[in-house]
């Protein structure tokens, strides 16, 4: 603990200004944080931080914080009204929490909902809901927000939660909107260190965007898209380079994907009588289970069970033949040629048969990949677009060999991906915590608010929670939520539709937030406890590289790498660690027996190094047997508390590029699709829902938005919403040091348009404007003319527009995008439940009858 | 130092490094990342700029301080000698990069209620006074890298000693035809861009 008087002391700690988890170290002088920087020597960022990580000390410094418990006396809530907080103690507080959680759970334990994307805490977390007997934790903010057409992707072509280009020894890299190598995605630090390397070293970079980014601006080409129409340039360049060039790795589909599998006419798998498993036509012109050849036919037609069946890649491969380039242009406004050229590119640069030698293993090479992140899934049809992007990788058997599309960390110390049923890919880290898409889940009637049974194929359906909680009628729940506690989370400002979710967190009787500042969430809770800064807490395996995709290693011979967060600054005010809040309140209730138990099962602990039930815990003992459990006897909370960091083991080649070394296929012809889409309509018929199930398609393809134009509209532009480097959520706005960067950088707080569309409008560079989406939510926004952008988009940067932050200098500044977002099933992805960011808008001058500020006129209040 | 633009991703990882490193005032910036965009759509590109002062071999804010307070160390590093300013802000006039800056105590970082990192902020500097980039002198004569280096995640700051031909900087200007940015305004420069 931070030592009053006199000290001058360098502490290694893991930042928290996102979820990457950088290595620093923290300089306290005079009990005052005075530094924060990166240890060249130590991974995964080598010393490098961002700009939030570099100002990260002013958050914790941030006079706006909250000091105390506080508890509301105006029971009204709303974003306009003020809740009348009156300082508490943590005692009268913690003991009303607990004598409530006591009282649901004896009732029944569902009706909690627990909050956070305090990813760093995901595992006492899951425990800690586990032993209360609730399915209804949720990553809040980044319901539609985030990967929900990533993790499914990921989680079937490597068995990882997440994917990354190995740009150790990419030579040809697209990004589908992604920003990896630009202070985005996993392992951020290293990822754009490696990216900027393997641009220096000629790599090309080809950027497809509606925006020119960051990523944008350092590539070698720019092509500006569409919005929501790049799974059909992903679909059309397969076509090119499958149909009129023959470029497949045809030896990676026959032994690595269910390409040669024999599909009937139902589209289902032909299988062998006896065994039951998928047929598929060997040398000797016979149908053999999968399994019974080395050399299956990857295409044609073959005589099987008295009819004929095509293999899967057959299918495939004249299924893409309706994306011609021609037609794909129609779609996304890229010119033909250009696709055409792109796609020749990429399967040149893939070098079909190539290999190479890493650690004594002979590796297939494929330096080409292609990579998307939310641009390309957060759309109607995010999971099929994602899946699009990921096989155009799969086709030229990039993916988890050296210069393709790697895994994050399916292949580790904790296992590998395997063979699951079907000869199909299942994971193999047994620390993997997210709802895998493969074994398909059988769809059922909902048990949880965030009605995840009736989406079996993707990872969450977090965007659905706050549907479930305003309709839980509709959906057949058998309880409704009665308390929330929430976290590190700002639910309104950072999920669509603020008037959804206010209307969803008005109807939960209890809410607790435990916060170190107010925002648009907190003005809703019953009870606020005042949360720490990451200085000021002890957080065990805060960079835990194992579970979380964020902090890998990036290649061979880096580093797994564990980390912990340590207090190194006093508290503020009263404030406590949440998770050591919700430890004590476990142990108030009488839950220990169960949270030790849970913590057991949810960590993997065995003896010696685990929690007796019998026994009794502080936090520090937890992170103590955790830590040792994991690391060894030599390393657990006094070895962090010194160090601050655990180097486990290098990964190795195996690791890093586990193609070769396991049978798991990836389907590349969806067959469970096709029962996940009848289990869902079955289920969903019987409840009376009207539920669209038309995704559940085995061979993907790309279908339109809702947003996207059938025919003349006024609404005739699409609102882009892009990344800033220097944001993370909204709780960075707290910071002014970063907010004067915004201030500065000129193009944060206003609307990205292309001059020529400006031109059309009657608009003039600086001045204000209506913004008004097709479903009728108008907001006023400062135009900033560039470029840089498709001249039928408008860009919108991160989470801004703030209507409540403790922070006044960040509030009304920019446009809150997210107000644009309808939030209704017509607008979701039923797949993945990712909500549709392609917004429909028309734009108009302000300059008449333009309102006194400039601030957004949009009311989501009560 | 050499600036490699090609490199740089326009992240601000440097100028909050520096921020933090030297407890500048609030809104000075030492290291700042400037941004052009250039062409026609689609055919548009932008451009970003990370700077610094150039510490130039013939430095307009020396010659301009009628108080000799600008002094230039035996490295080649140009710096404010407090004591001696009497705050004309000649220097900040002269310098052709906006590279100089003065100081007067407004508040702290969120105005008047000020916090801890504050307090460095007016341990640290006079106001009143002219202050600029040291090229982190004292992390340098501790043989370690200036914040904004270390810190570049592109690692598109490169430092080291231009006299030195064989140093990564003067490989890098040579190999790479490295600028000095704005020639013409004859300061010569110790900062030098490739792209």
């Amino acid at each position: 603990m931070p030592a009053a008087g006199r000290d001058d002391t360098w502490f290694v700690s893991t930042c928290d200004m996102c979820y990457n988890a950088c290595t620093i170290r923290v300089h306290r002088v005079n009990g005052i944080a005075t530094k924060i920087e990166g240890i060249p020597e130590v991974g995964p960022n080598y010393g490098k931080i961002c700009a939030k990580g570099n100002a990260a000390l002013l958050n914790a410094y941030n006079p706006n914080r909250i000091a105390h418990p506080l508890r509301r006396t105006n029971p009204g809530k709303g974003q306009e009204l003020d809740p009348g907080w009156k300082e508490i103690s943590w005692e009268e507080a913690l003991t009303e929490v607990a004598e409530r959680l006591k009282k649901i759970r004896e009732e029944d334990p569902r009706k909690l909902v627990v909050a956070s994307f305090d990813t760093y805490s995901f595992l006492p977390l899951r425990a800690f809901v586990s032993a209360f007997g609730t399915p209804n934790f949720t990553a809040g903010p980044a319901g539609y927000f985030c990967g929900n057409g990533v993790h499914p992707v990921a989680y079937t072509v490597t068995g990882s939660n997440d994917v990354h280009p190995d740009a150790a020894y990419c030579r040809y890299l697209i990004q589908f909107g992604s920003s990896i190598g630009f202070v985005a995605n996993s392992n951020a630090m290293g990822m754009t260190l490696e990216v900027a390397n393997a641009r220096m070293r000629g790599m090309k970079m080809v950027c497809i965007d509606p925006m020119l980014s960051n990523t944008a601006a350092q590539a070698d080409e720019w092509i500006p898209i569409r919005p929501g129409t790049d799974a059909a340039m992903a679909l059309g360049m397969m076509n090119v380079l499958i149909n009129e060039l023959g470029i497949f790795d045809g030896d990676y589909l026959r032994r690595y994907t269910n390409g040669p599998y024999l599909v009937q006419e139902s589209g289902h798998y032909v299988r062998d009588p006896g065994t039951g498993k998928p047929l598929v036509w060997d040398e000797h012109g016979e149908a053999v289970p999968y399994d019974g050849t080395e050399t299956p036919a990857l295409e044609g037609s073959h005589p099987v069970q008295g009819g004929t069946a095509k293999t899967g890649f057959q299918l495939w491969k004249e299924s893409l033949t309706r994306w011609t380039p021609e037609r794909v242009s129609e779609i996304t406004t890229i010119p033909a040629a250009t696709v055409r050229r792109i796609a020749r590119e990429f399967g040149a640069a893939a070098q079909i048969g190539s290999e190479i030698l890493i650690e004594g293993e002979k590796l297939p090479l494929r330096p080409a990949a292609a990579t998307w992140y939310r641009g390309v899934g957060a759309h109607k049809h995010g999971l099929l677009n994602g899946l699009s992007i990921a096989f155009l990788n799969v086709m030229v058997g990039a993916v988890d060999v050296p210069g393709g599309l790697l895994n994050a960390n399916s292949a580790g110390p904790f296992g590998a991906p395997k063979e699951g049923p079907d000869g199909i890919l299942v994971v193999g880290n047994r620390y993997s915590h997210m709802r895998p898409p493969y074994p398909l889940r059988k769809a059922m009637p909902p048990q949880t608010l965030e009605l995840v049974e009736l989406f079996p194929v993707s990872v969450y359906a977090r965007a659905m929670l706050w549907l479930g909680i305003l309709e839980p009628e509709k959906y057949h729940l058998p309880y409704t939520p009665e308390m929330l506690i929430q976290c590190r989370t700002n639910l309104v400002a950072n999920t669509a539709d603020p008037e959804i979710m206010a209307a969803a967190l008005r109807k939960i009787p209890f809410m607790v937030s435990i916060a170190d500042h107010h925002n648009e969430t907190t003005v809703f809770a019953d009870i606020v406890l005042p949360d720490t800064h990451s200085l000021e807490r002890l957080a065990p395996m805060a960079r835990n590289p194992f579970m979380q995709f964020q902090p890998i290693p990036l290649g061979v011979g880096h580093a797994w790498n564990f980390g912990f967060q340590q207090p190194i600054l006093q508290p503020y005010g009263s404030s406590r660690h949440w998770l050591e809040v919700l430890w004590e309140l476990a142990h108030r209730m009488g839950m220990q027996r169960e949270l030790y138990a849970a913590f057991n099962a949810t960590a993997h602990l065995s003896a010696p190094h685990q929690l007796d039930v019998n026994g009794s815990y502080t936090w520090e003992d937890l992170c103590d047997v955790w830590a040792k459990g994991w690391c060894g006897p030599d390393h657990g909370l006094d070895y962090f508390k010194q160090h601050g960091y655990y180097e486990f083991s290098r990964r190795t080649a195996r690791e890093t590029y586990p193609r070769a070394f396991h049978r798991g296929r990836i389907p590349i012809y969806l067959e469970h699709f096709l029962q996940a889409g009848e289990d869902v309509g079955k289920v969903t018929q019987e409840m009376g829902l009207d539920w669209d199930t038309s995704d559940y398609v085995p061979l993907v393809e790309w279908r339109p938005c809702p947003s996207f134009p059938s025919g003349p509209t006024e609404y005739d532009l699409f609102a882009v919403n892009h990344k800033l480097t220097f944001a993370t959520f909204t709780f960075t706005a707290e910071n002014n040091w970063l907010n004067e960067m915004a201030e500065r950088d000129g193009k944060v707080y206003n609307v990205g348009i292309n001059p020529e569309t400006a031109r059309r409008k009657g608009i003039r560079d600086g001045e204000p404007i209506w913004i008004e989406s097709s479903s009728g939510v108008r907001t006023v926004g400062i135009a900033r003319l560039t470029e840089g952008i498709h001249p039928e988009a408008i860009g919108i940067p991160g989470v801004l527009g703030r209507k409540l932050t403790a922070n006044p200098r960040a509030r009304g500044q920019g446009v809150h995008f997210n107000s644009l977002i309808r939030y209704s099933l017509d607008q979701l992805d039923m797949l993945s439940a990712a909500l549709d960011a392609c917004v429909k808008v028309k734009i108009s001058p302000a300059r008449k009858g333009k309102p006194k500020t400039l601030k957004k006129v949009l009311g989501f209040g009560p | 130092m050499v600036l490699d633009i090609d490199r740089c991703v326009g992240c601000y990882a440097c100028t909050l490094a520096c921020k933090v490193e030297n407890n500048t005032p609030p809104g000075i910036w030492y290291a700042p990342v400037f941004e052009k965009e250039v062409g026609k759509y689609p055919n548009v590109k932008r451009l970003f700029i990370p700077a610094l002062c150039n510490q130039c071999k013939d430095a307009p804010c020396m010659t301009a301080c009628p108080t000799g307070a600008i002094y230039k160390r035996e490295d080649g590093i140009v710096l404010v000698n407090e004591d001696k300013c009497c705050g004309t802000r000649a220097c900040v006039a002269a310098c052709p990069y906006g590279a100089m800056h003065f100081y007067e105590d407004e508040g702290g970082e969120y105005g008047e209620q000020l916090i801890p990192l504050d307090s460095l902020t007016r341990e640290k500097y006079t106001s009143g006074t002219a202050q600029k980039c040291t090229f982190c002198t004292h992390r340098v004569d501790q043989g370690l890298q200036p914040a904004c280096v270390e810190t570049c995640p592109t690692e598109c700051r490169i430092f080291g000693d231009l006299e030195d031909l064989d140093s990564a900087p003067s490989r890098l200007i040579r190999n790479r035809n490295g600028e000095q940015p704005r020639p013409e305004a004859g300061t010569d420069t110790s900062v030098w861009y490739v792209r």
